[in-house]
C-alpha cells in the first residue's frame, strides 16, 4: 500500500468536487484524495454555476440561499473577486415551463428573492422572470484559487490513473499507478465520474442520460442579463467581460447549433469559436439526488447549475455532521428514494 | 509579371496552366492577366499582388491560407467564392470581400497613370481588425447530395490509395479534392532511394481508381464538416463561362481523413510579411501555376527538403543567396548537392526579423539570429525579394477534431497528433502522422481496408537514418527583443493570433485562453511550444478550440410544444406532490374582482402572508369555466367555505374565498 488509507476519496474535476474534498479535509478533518482533472484556463467550462435553480419547493429554495451565503463566505476565504452578484433571466415557452417558472417566482418572492417579469418582443409567447443580484462564481478567477486551497490538506491524483472497483460486499479496491488504495467513503461527485464508476444498472434505475454541449460564441445581440436560462431551448448562457458568450446546451444534439443561433444572433450570424460535447445525467424525477449508491459509495446529480454551492452540505453528508434540517431535505433525495420519489419531485430535469 | 519561364524543370512551368491560353480579367475594378488553369489567386501572385491588406501596423502577405473571399460583380446574387479555389476566368469582374481602403487614383485614367510613374498596387488593401468571418458556405444547406460507399478526403498519394482499396473493393468511393487536379504534396518531399519518383506513383494511384468499383473525383472543392455519416464540401465550378458554387453533402458510411499536414510558421516578427512564403507554398505556386515572387531568395529551414526546394530554385534559375538551417551541423544528401553548387549555408540560425524595405516592392530586409537559448547574437540583415521561411509539419487535423476525435501532444514532434476513435472514420497519410510517401500510400490503404472490415498489413514508417539525413527540427521560435515592434504571427492562417497574445499573462494564465474567436492547430501548436499552453492540455485545446468557425444563424427554431386536449379538471404537476400533506384538497378559489392568480400564487387562511410556510395551498390552474380566482391546492381548507381566506399575487394579498371543493 503506497498511499494512507483514505476516509473519503472525491472522485470529479470542477469547483463541487474540489470544494468538498477541501472541505472535508479543513472543516471535518478527513483524510482525502480527490481524482479528477487539474483545472486548465483553456479548457471549455462544462458548468456556469450560478446560486439559482428552477426549484419550486420552499425547503429546497431555502437550502440553497442557506449554503449560498455559506459557501460566499468560504470563497472570500480565498481571495478578493471569486464571487460576484448578476443578474439573470428565465425564458419560458412550453406550457408546463411556463406554469413551474410562475410557481418558481411566487416561490421565490415569498422567499425575498428579487424576481420579476419582463418581456422580450421578440419572443411575444414567452414568459421571463428576471432574478436580481444573483449570486455567481466567477470563472478563471475561482479556479486557481481553488486549486491553491487544494494543496493542503488533499491528495491529488489523476483521474487517468485511477480504477474503481466497487465490490458485491460493500467494500472499495482503487487501483492507482502507485499500487493500491484503501478508503472508507467515494463519492462520485459529478456525472462523468458517475458515468464511469456507478455500479452496473444504477444509471438505468436512477437517472437519464442527457446529451451536453459548451460552446463559446465569439459575439452576440446584446443578452439582457448577464445569465440568461432559457428552459425549453436547454441553454444556460452566461456574458464574460470580453462580450463573448458562454454557452451549456442539454438535449438533442442535432438541434444545438440552431437553437443557439436562434436564441443568440440578431441581424447576424454569431460565429462559434469553442466546441465540445460530453454526457451528462438528470434524475428521473427532477429533484436532486445526493446519497448512497452501493455500500459508501455516494453520488451526487441533479443539482444543475447551483452544484457548486452544495458543497457543505455534501461534506457535512458525508462526514456524517449534517443538520437535522438537512438529514430532512437529504431524506428524500437519496437514490433509493423509491416510493418516496414524488414527494422530492421538482422541475428541473434535464437543464444545463 | 512573376512567372517563371515556359521551359523550368522540374514542373516549375506549371502543370495547371496553359500558356497558349492566356485571358484577362479584373479584380477591383484592376486588369489582371493570367491564363487558362490559373485560379484567381494565383493570377493575382502572378500579377505581383503580394499583400491581403493591414491588421494594425502589420503588412499581410497575400497566400493560400489567407486570402480574402471574392465574389463575381455579375451573374448569381451573392456568390461568394474562394480566391484559391476559383479559376480565372477571362472577362470576369471579381471583387474581393471585407473592410477595403482602395486609394482614390487605383482605377480608371488617374489609376492607369499612377500605375504608370510608380507601379501597380501589389496589396489588395484590406483592413483587417480581427479574424476575418467565416466563409458563409460553413453555414449553408446542401444542394446536391450524393450517396456513396465511402469517402476520402484529400486526394493526395493516401487518399489516393484508400480510394483505390475501395474501388478495389468493388465499392463506390467520392474523394474530395482542394486543389484542381489530384497528387498532393508528395512531389515536394520526394522519395527516398529505389521509391518510385512521386509523379508516377501519383499517376499509378490514379489509373487504380479505375477498377470493380467507381471512383468519383471532386476537385477545387473544400470538405468542411464530417458529421453523422455525412460530408459537406464546398464546390467551385465553372458555368457557361463564369464561376458558381454549390454545396455538396455525400452520404456515406466510411470516411477517410487523408487531409495531409500544412507547414507551422516559424514565430518572429514580421513572419507574415509579403515576401515571406512557407516552403510548401512557394513549391506548389511553381510546380502547379509556374508563379514565383522576385528573382533573390533566402531560405530558413528546420528540415532538408527546403533545400531539395532550393535546388530546383537554382535550376530555374533564381539566385538562392543563403539556406539558413535551425539544426546545428545538418547533414543531408541534398546539403551536400546545394553545397556543390556554390549555395551559401549557415546553421544553426533561425529567422529573427523580416522588415519591408520599401513599401510596394517585394524587398526584405531579414535577420537572423543563432538558434541557442541564451544566445541573443544576431547577423547583420541581408536584402532579398523573397523569404522561404520553412516550420515544422503539422497534420491537419482540424476535420477529424470537428467529427469527434481528439489530439495530444508529442513533445519529440512538436506537434499535435491523433488520438481517440470517432466511429467509421479513419485518419491516413500526413494527417495520420506518416512522414513517408511509402507509410502515406499504406496507411492510406489500410485505413480504407480497416473501415470496410478487413485486414491490412501494418503500417511502417521508415525514416532515411540520422547517420545519412539529420532529423527535421522543430519549428523555430525566434526571441523577441524589447522594443522590437513587428508583429509575431503564430500561424498563417485567418486567426490572426500573435505571439505577443500568447505570451501576455493575467493572473498566471497565458491572454490566449481569454482569446473569444476560434484558434487554429498552427496557433495551439505554436502556442505549446512557447510554453503558453501546457502540454498536457494541447490536446483538448485542439479538439475544444480549434472547431470550424461555424456560423449560428437564426433558422426560426423554436421548442416543441406538445398541446394535448386540457381534462375536464386540471390535474396538479408532479412537483406539487406532498407539499401540502398527503391528501390536499383541490378547492376553486373565488375573488370579488374579474382577476385571474397565476399558478404559484400562495393561498393563507390568515391575514398574515409573510412566511411561506404557513402557506396552506398553491394556485396550479385557472378556475374552472374561465370564472375569475383559480384552482388551487390545498392543505387546509377553511371550515366555512364562505371565510375569508388570502391570496398572495403581484399586487400583494388579496381577499378571496374557497368556493367549492372539487375533489378530495
Amino acid at each position: 500500500m503506497s498511499e494512507p488509507p483514505f476516509d473519503c476519496v472525491v472522485i470529479g474535476s470542477g469547483p463541487l468536487p474540489g470544494l468538498v474534498a477541501g472541505l472535508l479535509a479543513r472543516s471535518h478533518g478527513k483524510r482525502v484524495a480527490l481524482v479528477g482533472a487539474h483545472w486548465s484556463p483553456f479548457q471549455l467550462q462544462r458548468q456556469i454555476p450560478v446560486a439559482a435553480a428552477l426549484q419550486t419547493r420552499p425547503e429546497s429554495l431555502k437550502l440553497l440561499a442557506r449554503l449560498r451565503d455559506e459557501t460566499t463566505k468560504l470563497l472570500a476565504s480565498f481571495g478578493k473577486g471569486l464571487v460576484e452578484r448578476a443578474d439573470m433571466l428565465l425564458v419560458a415557452e412550453a406550457p408546463e415551463s411556463i406554469v413551474a417558472l410562475s410557481h418558481f417566482r411566487h416561490m421565490a418572492r415569498a422567499l425575498g428573492w428579487s424576481a420579476e417579469t419582463t418581456v422580450d418582443r421578440q419572443l411575444p409567447e414567452a414568459r421571463l422572470v428576471k432574478l436580481r443580484d444573483v449570486t455567481r462564481l466567477v470563472d478563471g478567477r475561482l479556479e486557481p484559487a481553488l486549486e491553491a486551497w487544494l494543496e493542503t490538506g488533499v491528495t491529488r491524483l489523476s483521474a487517468r490513473e485511477v480504477k474503481l472497483t466497487l465490490r458485491r460486499d460493500g467494500s472499495i479496491g482503487i487501483a492507482t499507478a502507485a499500487g493500491e488504495i484503501s478508503a472508507t467513503q467515494v463519492l462520485l461527485a459529478d456525472d462523468a465520474a458517475i458515468l464511469a464508476h456507478a455500479p452496473a444498472g444504477f444509471v438505468e434505475r436512477q437517472l437519464t442520460p442527457v446529451p451536453m454541449a459548451a460552446f463559446l460564441i465569439e459575439d452576440s445581440r446584446p443578452l439582457d442579463a448577464t445569465i440568461a436560462l432559457y428552459i425549453d431551448r436547454g441553454l444556460l448562457m452566461a456574458r464574460s467581460a470580453h462580450g463573448a458568450v458562454r454557452v451549456l446546451a442539454s438535449g438533442d444534439p442535432l438541434s444545438v447549433e440552431a437553437r443557439i443561433g436562434t436564441t443568440l444572433s440578431g441581424d447576424k450570424p454569431v460565429r462559434g469559436a469553442g466546441e465540445v460535447r460530453f454526457a451528462g445525467l438528470a434524475t428521473q424525477d427532477g429533484a436532486p439526488m445526493l446519497g448512497a449508491v452501493r455500500g459508501e459509495v455516494h453520488a451526487i446529480a441533479g443539482l444543475g447549475a447551483a452544484a457548486p454551492f452544495y458543497a457543505p452540505l455534501v461534506a457535512r453528508y458525508l462526514a456524517g455532521a449534517s443538520t437535522p434540517a438537512e438529514a430532512e431535505w437529504l431524506a428524500l433525495r437519496g437514490p433509493a428514494r423509491g416510493n418516496q420519489r414524488s414527494l422530492a419531485a421538482d422541475y428541473a430535469a434535464a437543464l444545463p | 509579371m512573376s512567372r517563371l519561364a515556359a521551359d523550368a524543370p522540374h514542373g516549375w512551368a506549371g502543370n495547371a496552366i496553359d500558356r497558349g491560353k492566356p485571358l484577362r480579367f479584373r479584380l477591383n475594378g484592376r486588369v489582371l492577366e493570367g491564363f487558362a488553369g490559373d485560379t484567381v489567386l494565383s493570377a493575382a501572385l502572378a500579377s505581383d499582388i503580394i499583400a491581403a491588406g493591414r491588421h494594425g501596423d502589420a503588412a499581410l502577405a497575400l497566400e493560400e491560407r489567407f486570402a480574402p473571399l471574392i465574389s463575381p460583380t455579375r451573374g448569381k446574387t451573392g456568390l461568394v467564392l474562394p480566391m484559391a479555389r476559383t479559376p480565372a476566368l477571362d472577362g470576369v469582374d471579381y471583387v474581393t470581400l471585407g473592410e477595403r481602403r482602395d486609394p482614390i487614383a487605383s482605377t480608371g485614367l488617374l489609376g492607369a497613370l499612377r500605375n504608370r510613374v510608380l507601379g501597380p498596387y501589389r496589396t489588395l488593401n484590406h483592413r483587417y481588425g480581427g479574424p476575418p468571418p467565416a466563409p458563409p458556405w460553413h453555414g449553408a444547406q446542401a444542394e446536391t447530395v450524393l450517396e456513396a460507399d465511402a469517402v476520402v478526403i484529400g486526394a493526395g498519394v493516401a487518399g489516393l490509395a484508400a480510394a483505390g482499396a475501395a474501388v478495389a473493393a468493388g465499392k463506390h468511393v467520392v474523394v474530395i479534392e482542394k486543389a484542381g487536379s489530384p497528387g498532393g504534396a508528395a512531389g515536394f518531399f520526394g522519395t527516398v532511394e529505389n521509391e518510385e519518383a512521386p509523379a508516377a506513383q501519383i499517376a499509378r494511384l490514379v489509373v487504380g481508381l479505375e477498377g470493380k468499383g467507381r471512383a468519383t473525383l471532386i476537385t477545387s472543392a473544400e470538405a468542411y464538416r464530417v458529421l453523422g455519416g455525412m460530408v459537406f464540401a464546398h464546390r467551385v465550378t465553372v458555368s457557361d463561362g463564369r464561376p458558381t458554387a454549390d454545396i455538396v453533402a455525400i452520404r456515406a458510411p466510411r470516411v477517410v481523413l487523408a487531409t495531409g499536414a500544412f507547414e507551422r510558421l516559424p514565430v518572429f516578427p514580421g513572419n507574415r510579411t509579403p515576401g515571406v512564403v512557407g516552403a510548401l507554398a512557394a513549391w506548389q505556386r511553381a510546380t502547379r501555376h509556374g508563379v514565383w515572387i522576385g528573382n533573390k531568395l533566402l531560405v530558413a529551414t528546420p528540415h532538408s527538403h527546403s533545400y531539395r526546394l532550393a535546388l530546383h530554385a537554382a535550376d530555374a534559375g533564381l539566385a538562392v543567396q543563403r539556406i539558413v538551417d535551425s539544426r546545428v551541423n545538418p547533414h543531408s544528401r541534398f546539403i551536400d548537392f546545394c553545397k556543390a553548387i556554390g549555395v551559401t549555408l549557415a546553421s544553426g540560425q533561425i529567422p529573427a526579423l523580416a522588415e519591408p524595405i520599401r513599401r510596394n516592392e517585394a524587398s526584405l530586409k531579414v535577420t537572423f539570429a543563432v538558434a541557442i537559448e541564451g544566445v541573443a547574437q544576431e547577423t547583420e540583415p541581408v536584402e532579398t525579394e523573397m523569404l522561404i521561411a520553412s516550420g515544422g509539419w503539422q497534420p491537419d487535423l482540424a476535420l477529424w477534431l470537428a467529427a469527434g476525435g481528439g489530439a495530444r501532444w508529442d513533445g519529440e514532434r512538436q506537434a499535435l497528433l491523433a488520438d481517440g476513435q470517432p466511429e467509421a472514420i479513419a485518419l491516413a497519410g500526413a494527417a495520420a502522422g506518416c512522414r513517408s510517401t511509402a507509410a502515406a500510400v499504406a496507411s492510406g490503404r489500410a485505413a480504407m481496408l480497416g473501415l470496410l472490415g478487413k485486414s491490412a498489413p501494418v503500417v511502417s514508417d521508415a525514416l532515411i537514418p540520422s547517420e545519412f539525413e539529420t532529423p527535421d527540427g522543430s519549428s523555430p521560435n525566434a526571441r523577441i527583443p524589447s522594443g522590437r515592434v513587428a508583429s509575431a504571427y503564430l500561424d498563417r492562417g485567418p486567426t490572426l493570433v500573435t505571439r505577443r497574445i500568447a505570451a501576455a499573462s493575467r493572473h498566471g494564465v497565458s491572454q490566449l485562453a481569454a482569446q473569444t474567436s476560434v484558434l487554429s492547430l498552427g496557433d495551439v501548436a505554436a502556442a505549446t511550444s512557447l510554453g503558453a499552453i501546457a502540454p498536457d492540455d494541447a490536446g483538448m485545446v485542439a479538439s475544444e478550440r480549434c472547431v470550424p468557425g461555424v456560423e449560428l444563424a437564426d433558422t426560426g427554431w423554436r421548442p416543441t410544444v406538445a398541446r394535448p386536449a386540457p381534462p375536464a379538471i386540471a390535474v396538479p404537476p408532479p412537483y406539487l406532490a406532498g407539499r401540502f400533506g398527503p391528501k390536499p384538497q383541490l378547492c376553486v378559489i373565488a375573488v370579488s374582482d374579474s382577476r385571474h392568480f397565476e399558478p404559484g400564487c400562495l393561498v393563507f387562511l390568515g391575514s398574515d402572508t409573510r412566511n411561506a410556510d404557513e402557506a396552506a395551498g398553491v394556485i396550479f390552474a385557472p378556475a374552472p369555466g374561465g370564472r375569475s380566482g383559480g384552482l388551487a391546492l390545498m392543505g387546509k381548507v377553511p371550515e366555512r367555505l364562505d371565510a375569508t381566506i388570502y391570496v398572495v399575487d403581484s399586487s400583494g394579498a388579496v381577499m378571496a374565498r374557497v368556493l367549492e371543493r372539487l375533489r378530495a
